[in-house]
């Protein structure tokens, strides 16, 4: 399943999107979302989803731009320090009097600043420790992009307490470059080249679902060879998606509770030389089953989005009752008699699980989802029996096939 | 939305459906290796007036017909076969529910046991048993026939009637003023007893359970030894 995982995290991502030849013409496509690294080496170009791939590298094109989430990618050459000169594609973040841009290396998180003369000032803070003789080390920052950025919009000193707070971020610095746009440019309004991404993004979902459980009891000699069958059970619940579009618009994190009425039918054939004893057991309560998972969205197929989640199980049992019945099985006289010993199955259980999913997109607003899940969980305690307290596993093993729409 | 795509998204959700529709198709059941009925008897238990109903539920069938089904009880400990008070209601088909109404060997006030029963060809199968007090008292006993009306010491005498005992030592028979031994094998409807060694030609039968007594109408007629 890892394998799987790692994969299919490294396959294609293409979406709608265009680029731009050094002669300006717009060629209309699908280009592979690659993420920040290696979206600055190359754009992975194609036609349509039959064509061919093309790879396009900085000094062939402009740039390219993606249609969803406006992202631009420029073609420039930078000088970093303490390397060579390099032509790669730099995100623009802003479009301004002052243009704003951005690329990650293996180093981390650059901005570039550029004004009319057309050089690119990189906004740096460095930090290092430094040993004061009273204080000891402190931490020591360099602040020098507040430096470049107010040698840059010196033609604006309104906006120095603004540039003093900077800090070296996406809104920070957009802020600050839209800002000093506003201010010295009544005209026109500056163009930002990135959708505004929500921190976090929330959907919420209903769910209906069939579960199948399967029971059993290890560990207890009286219990380890009892078989137990669960009827197939409806279930009604929530699903929760939180994801971090600014981090990884392909992973989330999911909530899930359902509540279902489940009951165990189980069966224990003991022979003790003379005759058998045959245990029945019934169990019946209401399974609260909860989950807390990471998910992985991969790229859209069509209307289709295969999912991927993974994460742990909490399944509390509420309002449990249990019957044991046993029958002493002799050649003729079969003597039933109901036992008043507790069942000993634990309250709760917990557990990793997989799922797979497909996402369906209904309408623009709403999207369509089934998930089919394992969860495999279990619960070692303790349980007082004829006087002795034993110890038991309680493992409950649940297949879900659950059926939701994101209402929002 | 334009005809197309509401085809496709109504396509979708009924496919999703018969997706769920055939995981629930996927039901398992335990392979016991048992080839009796089993039998349920329930907690619940009417009374009234007219006596104690109870209630049972075949739960499974087994491999054999079940040829007959009631219910069997006792004072104070759980019921045995051939050692209770019982109803016998005749044969069951497939599972689900029966009920029955006991009125011999109660007394109100009184502690029982009681176990559902079904048989089959191969096996006896006795239920767990529930627990009662009993609010109702069995009414007093009726004698319909006697057979044979003439016989002489030491022979057996069939009694038949109604509201009689399944358990002999709560029987007391008397062939005018001499007791007689009562058998074992008694049923609410008939007592099976021993002809006494009687000083007289004739004599009238008297059955006396729980303090309760009936004389005969018929005289019984004594042989001599």
């Amino acid at each position: 399943m890892l394998l799987f995982s790692f994969g299919a995290v490294g396959q294609a991502d293409f979406r709608p999107g265009y680029y731009l030849t050094h002669e300006k013409d717009t060629i209309h496509g699908l280009i592979n979302y690659r993420g920040d690294l290696k979206n600055t080496k190359a754009c992975i170009f194609k036609e349509n989803e039959d064509a061919e791939r093309l790879k396009l590298k900085p000094d062939e094109i402009y740039g390219y731009r993606f249609a969803e989430n406006g992202r631009f990618f420029v073609s420039r050459t930078i000088k970093p320090e303490e390397e060579k000169e390099k032509r790669i594609f730099i995100e623009y973040l802003v479009n301004g009097i002052a243009d704003l841009y951005y690329y990650r290396d293996k180093a981390g998180d650059h901005y570039l600043i550029e004004k009319d003369d057309g050089k690119l000032h990189e906004l740096t803070n460095k930090k290092e420790v430094v040993h004061h003789e009273k204080r000891g080390p402190l931490l020591k920052t360099s602040n020098k992009h507040i430096g470049i950025l107010k040698a840059t919009f010196s033609d604006c000193i309104q906006m120095f307490p603004e540039i003093n707070k900077a800090e070296l971020t996406h809104e920070s610095l957009m802020e600050i470059t839209k800002s000093y746009h506003n201010y010295v440019c009544e005209g026109e309004k500056c163009i930002v080249y990135k959708k505004e991404i929500p921190p976090v993004a929330i959907d919420f979902a209903p769910t209906i679902g069939m579960g199948l459980p399967s029971l059993s009891l290890g560990n207890n000699p009286d219990y380890s060879s009892a078989e137990f069958t669960s009827n197939l059970v409806p279930s009604f619940g929530f699903l929760v998606k939180a994801t971090l579009p600014r981090w990884n618009e392909r992973l989330s994190f999911q909530f899930e509770g359902a509540i279902s009425k489940s009951g165990f039918e189980g069966f224990n054939r003991l022979n003790n030389d003379l005759y058998f004893e045959n245990f029945h057991y019934n169990i019946e309560g209401t399974l609260l089953q909860t989950s807390l998972a990471l998910k992985y969205t991969f790229p859209e197929k069509g209307k289709f989005t295969p999912t991927l989640a993974g994460g742990l199980a909490f399944n509390p049992f509420i309002n449990l009752s249990t019957q044991t019945f046993k029958e002493n099985e002799g050649s003729y006289l079969i003597n039933t008699t109901k036992l008043e010993d507790e069942f000993p199955l634990a309250q709760y259980t917990f557990g990793p699980f997989v799922q797979l999913g497909i996402d369906y997109q209904l309408t623009d607003k709403y999207t369509m989802f089934t998930n089919l899940k394992y969860s495999y969980t279990f619960n070692w305690h303790n349980k007082e029996r004829e006087s002795n307290n034993e110890m038991f596993n309680t493992k409950l093993n649940t297949l879900n096939l659950v059926l939701g729409v994101y209402l929002f | 939305m334009n005809k197309t795509d509401i085809k496709k998204n109504y396509r979708f959700v009924l496919s999703m459906l018969a997706l769920i529709v055939v995981f629930a198709s996927c039901e398992s059941e335990l392979d016991k290796p048992i080839n009796y009925p089993r039998v349920e008897m329930k907690e619940e238990i009417q009374q009234d007036g007219s006596g104690v109903t109870f209630s049972a539920e075949v739960l499974t069938e087994g491999n054999s017909d079940i040829i007959d089904k009631g219910f069997m009880w006792r004072k104070n400990y759980a019921p045995l076969p051939s050692k209770s008070a019982e109803i016998s209601l005749g044969s069951h088909e497939g599972t689900g529910e029966y009920t029955g109404k006991a009125q011999a060997d109660l007394i109100a006030g009184k502690t029982y046991y009681v176990k559902a029963f079904v048989k089959t060809s191969e096996n006896f199968v006795l239920s767990n048993s529930v627990k009662f007090t009993s609010s109702y008292t069995c009414p007093p006993p009726e004698i319909s026939d006697f057979t044979p009306k003439q016989a002489g010491h030491n022979e057996e005498v069939i009694i038949t009637g109604d509201n009689f005992s399944f358990f002999n030592d709560n029987i007391s028979v008397h062939f005018g003023q001499t007791a007689a031994i009562v058998n074992s094998e008694c049923t609410n409807n008939s007592i099976s007893v021993t002809v006494p060694d009687l000083t007289v030609d004739s004599a009238k039968i008297q059955v006396e359970i729980y303090d309760k007594s009936v004389t005969s109408t018929e005289y019984f007629y004594y042989n001599g030894r």
